[in-house]
């Protein structure tokens, strides 16, 4: 018999019928559309079941010494119906493979994720390297022991080249498991960088960037032109001292 | 000779928003909204000029996945439903407009824009793909492509993945367009070493960045952003300019919040009883946009005080700010000239959507600066590539890893709301890059479920849906779309695996996600 018929037949919603057929292990690899008549006793047995446990429940609600009041909210509490969002389906948690990935987000700071198989034998670091020429330059540790799989660094220098590595210490030795992609980190000044003209260039790029607009903060709602401007403005204020000067006092 | 270029690019996208499986999804408005108040308008815009005469230049990113739903059958067909929809909602409007005089001249002026929608609509047979490439042909407009789904390329590692979001879009461009696409725009302008090889790769000459990409290359721009660079590729890269950006996008200090332009949150979806809108609303009765709009900003009032719109005040106020727009650019460029020694190209690139969808007289502008460009001839409109053919030696250098996003950089598509997406897209992309190159010789149903990973693929990749996570407004949806499509990746990639295909799953995938129609798998090897 197809459950549809036997559900307009006991008056018992579908899927409270696959429900219980569920739970009488009758359900395999598939879901099931029809039923045996073996199964649909089995399945009339277990609603009779189920029928008298209600009414027992709601019996032993009503007696004496239970707030009628609270009897009520519960019933209220259940009959609220649930918005339903569809967020879309389930998708793997974990894909049972090795990998350390690490993307840049802005000049100053990098994401990294990773997925760990193997059993290791120690707290879990994470180790960041600065590259100067495709070389390793110095690194530094992140503890990342515990249930986390992803985490933001915080690295010093924009414009440069990060990789990094994962792995475990024990006493005081550092297990290398996985090693991650290379990537650039953007720039966030104008680049120190220039030939000849440079002086001439950098005359002309201040005034340029006054006539662009980009040091009126106040007409600015654009995010990115204050930042712009802000980064330029500690670029340029900056003495012989700091930053791009020194290499025009060099030249000189 | 003319003392500046202005170089106008208009960057149309949508995310492919496509649900045959219900006849009433909400998410599709966002197409039907953009096509009647940005896309239709900017072609009416483009014939009235061809009309007059009128020599211009505008340069138009028109997205793939646009690209794809305003050639798509069953969307043109569901805009010809939600355009007749508002001409009936019109009618009726005029009869009430007896009885309230201030809303007449709106009324009529939407009368007529929905007929002219219907016109354009009829003429090129439902399929406005046509309608865009007729002006490219004849060469005042250039549209370039993007990548394949408005892929962010920086967020991701995979040199082949990024080669694909590449290579779908050249091949989708040339189907469309009968030509190679000259130039790209870089979904969100965003940039990273490397990027140009794949351009070079692939016959591309030039792209965009944001101010700072070229500001902060390396060594030093001669010229700031008022010159295309090259990169080492070979690759010519244009910049934005600040100052003409925020005269149109600042909320403050735009033009759009102009007092005599339309006011956007005043729309009768939710103004008028239930009793005579309710027909009009989406099935499930929620009161929301439906594209009439009868009031004008007026001033920083509340929305129950605003005055009625009229029309012709408003098309005034484009003219005026036509006006302001080109003496400042002119101005700009006298200046820039003096003291660079060079003929200046000024870049000012713009969302399309912001044109006609938010700033519901920006397409009107568009027609008033062009119609004034013609008039004088110290500024001159022009395409990137023809600005290319006349001053083929620039500097060169690297540009910087940059966005057009908020805070410059790569945040608004990696950040706590949306960092959980890479690592199921990254697996996705090395997954498919290893069936293809395991799978070159495909053939068949094996063929067919390859190339419906790479749709599933390149869905799940759209930027769109990072964005919206990050922005906060339907975020369910940008969830559900993300899993909906790696979930299907998924499960074809086990049947590929275990050689079984379920020709019934992957015949509902192809029905529902049938961007890219004649893609190739072998893009990612």
């Amino acid at each position: 018999m197809r459950v549809y018929l036997l559900s307009e037949r006991l008056k018992v919603k579908v899927t409270d019928i696959l429900r219980i057929a569920d739970k009488l292990g009758m359900r395999k690899k598939y879901a099931i559309s029809s039923l045996t008549d073996t199964q649909i006793k089995k399945i009339k047995a277990e609603i009779k079941k189920q029928k008298k446990l209600k009414k027992n429940t709601a019996k032993n609600l009503h007696r004496p010494g239970h707030s009628s009041s609270s009897v009520k909210k519960k019933k209220t509490k259940a009959s609220k119906k649930k918005v339903f969002i569809d967020m879309g389906p389930a998708i793997p948690a974990k894909y049972n493979g090795e990998t350390l990935v690490i993307m840049p987000r802005d000049p100053s700071s990098i994401f990294a994720y990773w997925e760990i198989s193997r059993k290791i034998f120690g707290p879990l670091v994470l180790r960041v390297y600065e590259l100067e020429k495709s070389a390793d330059k110095y690194y530094f540790d992140i503890d990342v022991d515990g249930l986390i799989n992803n985490w933001y660094v915080k690295v010093p220098h924009p414009g440069r080249k990060y990789r990094s590595e994962m792995g475990y210490m024990t006493n005081g030795f550092f297990t290398r498991i996985l090693s991650s992609n290379i990537i650039d980190i953007p720039r966030a000044s104008v680049s120190d960088e220039a030939d000849e003209n440079w002086m001439v260039v950098k005359e002309d790029l201040r005034e340029i960037i006054k006539e662009s607009g980009l040091d009126r903060e106040s007409r600015s709602s654009l995010r990115q032109a204050q930042t712009n401007t802000r980064i330029l403005f500690e670029i340029l204020k900056k003495g012989p001292a700091g930053g791009s000067s020194s290499l025009l006092i060099k030249k000189k | 000779m003319p003392k500046g270029y202005l170089c106008i690019v208009l960057h149309a996208h949508l995310p492919f928003v496509r649900h045959p499986e219900c006849p009433d999804f909400l998410e599709e408005d966002w197409f039907y909204e953009a096509v009647t108040e940005t896309y239709i308008p900017l072609l009416l815009v483009m014939s009235r000029l061809e009309k007059e005469g009128v020599d211009f230049r505008l340069t138009m990113s028109i997205t793939p996945p646009l690209a794809n739903m305003l050639s798509d059958s069953l969307l043109m067909q569901r805009y010809s439903k939600y355009l007749e929809n508002l001409e009936t909602l019109t009618e009726k409007e005029m009869k009430r407009s007896d009885k309230v005089p201030g809303i007449k001249p709106a009324v009529k002026m939407y009368k007529k824009r929905f007929r002219d929608c219907r016109k354009i609509l009829n003429k090129y047979g439902g399929k406005l793909i046509k309608a865009f490439r007729y002006f490219q042909d004849r060469g005042s407009l250039e549209i370039i492509t993007c990548t394949a789904t408005h892929g962010f390329l920086p967020l991701m590692p995979e040199k082949k993945d990024r080669r694909a979001q590449v290579r779908a879009a050249v091949a989708d461009y040339r189907e469309k367009f009968g030509r190679a696409p000259r130039g790209i725009w870089l979904a969100e302008c965003g940039y990273t070493g490397g990027v140009d090889d794949l351009l070079a790769e692939n016959g591309i000459r030039y792209f965009f960045t944001d101010t700072h990409g070229i500001l902060y290359g390396r060594p030093r721009p001669k010229y700031a952003v008022y010159a295309p660079v090259y990169c080492p590729s070979g690759i010519a890269v244009f910049a934005r300019d600040v100052e003409s950006s925020m005269q149109v996008w600042s909320a403050e200090c735009g033009y759009p919040g102009d007092h005599r332009y339309r006011e956007f949150y005043r729309d009768i979806g939710h103004d008028l009883p239930e009793y005579y809108i309710k027909a009009h609303l989406h099935r499930d009765g929620v009161r929301r946009n439906v594209g009439i709009k009868h009031h004008r900003i007026t001033g920083k009032v509340p929305l129950n005080k605003k005055d009625f719109y009229d029309p012709a005040a408003a098309s005034e106020a484009a003219d005026q700010h036509a006006g302001h727009f080109l003496f400042c650019r002119t101005a700009q460029c006298e200046h820039l000239k003096s003291s660079l020694g060079k003929t200046p190209v000024i870049v000012s690139p713009y969302d399309a959507e912001l044109y006609g969808h938010w700033w519901f007289e920006g397409p009107e502008f568009i027609y008033r600066l062009f119609k004034r460009l013609s008039e004088q001839s110290i500024i001159k409109s022009v395409t990137p590539s023809e600005y290319l053919k006349k001053h083929p030696g620039l500097q060169i250098l690297e540009p910087s890893p940059s966005s057009w996003g908020d805070k410059g950089y790569n945040e608004v598509w990696l950040n706590a709301s949306n960092d959980w997406i890479y690592r199921h897209l990254h697996h996705a992309a090395k997954k498919m890059i290893f069936h293809a190159e395991k799978n070159q010789k495909a053939s068949g149903l094996r063929e067919r479920a390859l190339n419906q990973m790479a749709r599933e693929l390149l869905l799940a990749e759209s930027s769109d849906w990072a964005f919206i996570m990050t922005t906060g407004t339907m975020v369910p949806y940008a969830h559900k779309r993300t899993k909906l499509h790696l979930r299907n990746f998924i499960e074809l990639e086990k049947m590929i695996e275990r050689n079984k295909i379920d020709e019934n799953y992957l015949k509902t995938c192809e029905e529902r996600n049938n961007i890219f129609p004649h893609i190739d798998f072998r893009i990612y090897i």
